[in-house]
């Protein structure tokens, strides 16, 4: 039983790094002189320099949607934790998993635009870079942990 | 000596106005418009001196990546004088006030060749020291967005619907009490009528036992109807029984519905549960203790019915007597364990 809490906590931890990790790095497109993410870009070529990125609607969206989506990871633990002691025998984490199933889907729809946006925003000497694939891998990690919590009854 | 200070402070007495006798202009640093939009360009001055008549205000034109200025309005003499053979002709428009040391202008229907730097000088004599100032104009074709509005919109919406979910969650239920406690106690009225007049009614019967199975059986029949507020018909019968039961003891104190209540409660709740007889009347509340010994008997769906109804317990107990619910906690604690 605990070894099942542990594992469950350790898989949401995992889900939560990944959307920091990815959010925060500046990786989601890289070339020879060049990487740029969310927030920056920035070049090598004459001398290292970095502007703000541009102000475009879209990936002002996908900034916002990583960000919410973090929120919601963050309240989803913070929930399991309080659920973990006040839910009655035989309940289900419905909140929590609910939660964790919205951050995952925020974590999808900004992977999805940045994806759709990219003829415009990566160069095509560039290619996607770390950040963006960890993003691609929070997405069915927090979804596979929200659904576990949705299935999951509180024993003992 | 005395020589010496007086030479000193004509001197002094000479520079210092000199110093202060410097015009100075303010304009703006920057100005954003739209294409076939006006812009007013302000342009102010603030001298030590007295407005006077022949203040003058000019205005000059720098075009982007151009070292050539032109002049494009000139006020002098109390006349303004506009552009009328520049790229601005027709177009400009004084605005402003002399009197005001206010000296702003009109420019209508931009276009993109109209980007570049306005510079603005005023003369205020014998005040006529001073630098001009520039404001530099931009034109766009839509105005673009600020970094990070968007962003913050978005987040701000998503966790403000959040919020409201919540809100409209909780009053919902604290509605949901207060209305049931209403309704139950109105419907247990006209029970209590239909009642008595049953028992009234008919010859004196035979047998006590009868007539009191009659009533709780037509009892049974309303019982089984939920009440009309939507939410609560959705709940599972047990979950309104019990809830409703408790609100009807709740509503009306007194030996005879308590007593009722205890034997309704074996008809309909399927208790095995034996029940205290001892009638406990001043309080509406203790009759809790009965519903929570009678679920130690039954097992998980009473102990959730019962969670749920403790919060209708709750509330109803703090309207109908606003007794303080600490007691109800340590009391379902100690029958519940």
């Amino acid at each position: 039983m605990l070894l099942l809490l542990l594992g469950i906590v350790l898989l949401h931890v995992a889900a939560l790094v990944l959307l920091f990790v990815s959010t925060i790095v500046s990786v989601w497109t890289t070339g020879e002189t060049s990487s740029a993410d969310l927030w920056i870009n920035c070049t090598s070529v004459n001398g290292f320099h970095c502007d703000p990125a541009s102000t475009g609607e879209w990936i002002q969206a996908v900034q916002a949607l990583m960000i919410l989506s973090i929120i919601f990871s963050c309240l989803s633990l913070f929930l399991f934790f309080c659920q973990l002691f006040t839910l009655q025998k035989g309940g289900r984490f419905f909140l929590t998993g609910t939660f964790q199933i919205l951050a995952s889907l925020f974590v999808m729809s900004g992977a999805i635009i940045y994806t759709v946006m990219s003829p415009e925003w990566v160069p095509e000497t560039n290619s996607f870079g770390y950040s963006y694939i960890l993003a691609w891998v929070a997405f069915p990690l927090a979804l596979i942990s929200g659904l576990i919590y949705v299935i999951l009854r509180k024993r003992e | 000596m005395l020589t010496f200070l007086a030479l000193a402070s004509v001197v002094l007495l000479g520079i210092v106005p000199e110093q202060s006798q410097a015009i100075v202009i303010y304009t703006g640093w920057e100005r954003h418009a739209l294409v076939g939009s006006d812009i007013r360009l302000s342009c102010s001055f603030f001298s030590w001196r007295w407005t006077s008549e022949d203040v003058t205000f000019s205005w000059t034109y720098r075009p982007d990546g151009s070292r050539d200025s032109i002049s494009i309005f000139h006020y002098t003499g109390g006349a303004p004088y506009v552009d009328n053979k520049g790229p601005f002709r027709d177009r400009v428009e004084f605005v402003g006030n002399p009197g005001r040391r206010d000296g702003s202008i009109l420019i209508k229907n931009l276009d993109f060749n109209d980007n570049g730097t306005f510079t603005c000088d005023a003369k205020n004599p014998p005040d006529i020291v001073g630098r001009p100032s520039s404001v530099r104009l931009l034109v766009f074709e839509k105005v673009p967005i600020q970094a990070g509005v968007i962003t913050g919109a978005i987040i701000g919406s998503v966790l403000g619907l959040l919020v409201l979910i919540v809100v409209i969650y909780y009053l919902m239920r604290f509605l949901v009490a207060r209305r049931v406690f209403s309704l139950s106690v109105s419907k247990h009225g006209k029970k209590k009528k239909e009642g008595s007049q049953q028992r009234q009614g008919p010859a004196p019967p035979a047998d006590p036992s009868k007539v009191k199975a009659s009533v709780s059986e037509k009892k049974k029949q309303d019982l089984t109807q939920p009440p009309l507020f939507p939410i609560i018909s959705t709940l599972s019968r047990q979950h309104w029984l019990i809830s409703s039961e408790a609100l009807y003891v709740c509503a009306h104190r007194g030996k005879r519905y308590a007593q009722e209540y205890k034997r309704e409660s074996l008809t309909y709740a399927h208790q095995p549960a034996r029940l205290d007889e001892s009638p406990r009347t001043e309080r509406c509340c203790p009759s809790m203790s009965d519903l929570m010994r009678k679920a130690k008997y039954k097992k998980s769906p009473t102990q959730i019915t019962q969670v749920k109804s403790k919060r209708f317990l709750e509330i109803c107990c703090k309207i109908g007597q606003k007794q303080p619910v600490k007691s109800w906690k340590r009391l379902y604690r100690d029958t519940v364990t």
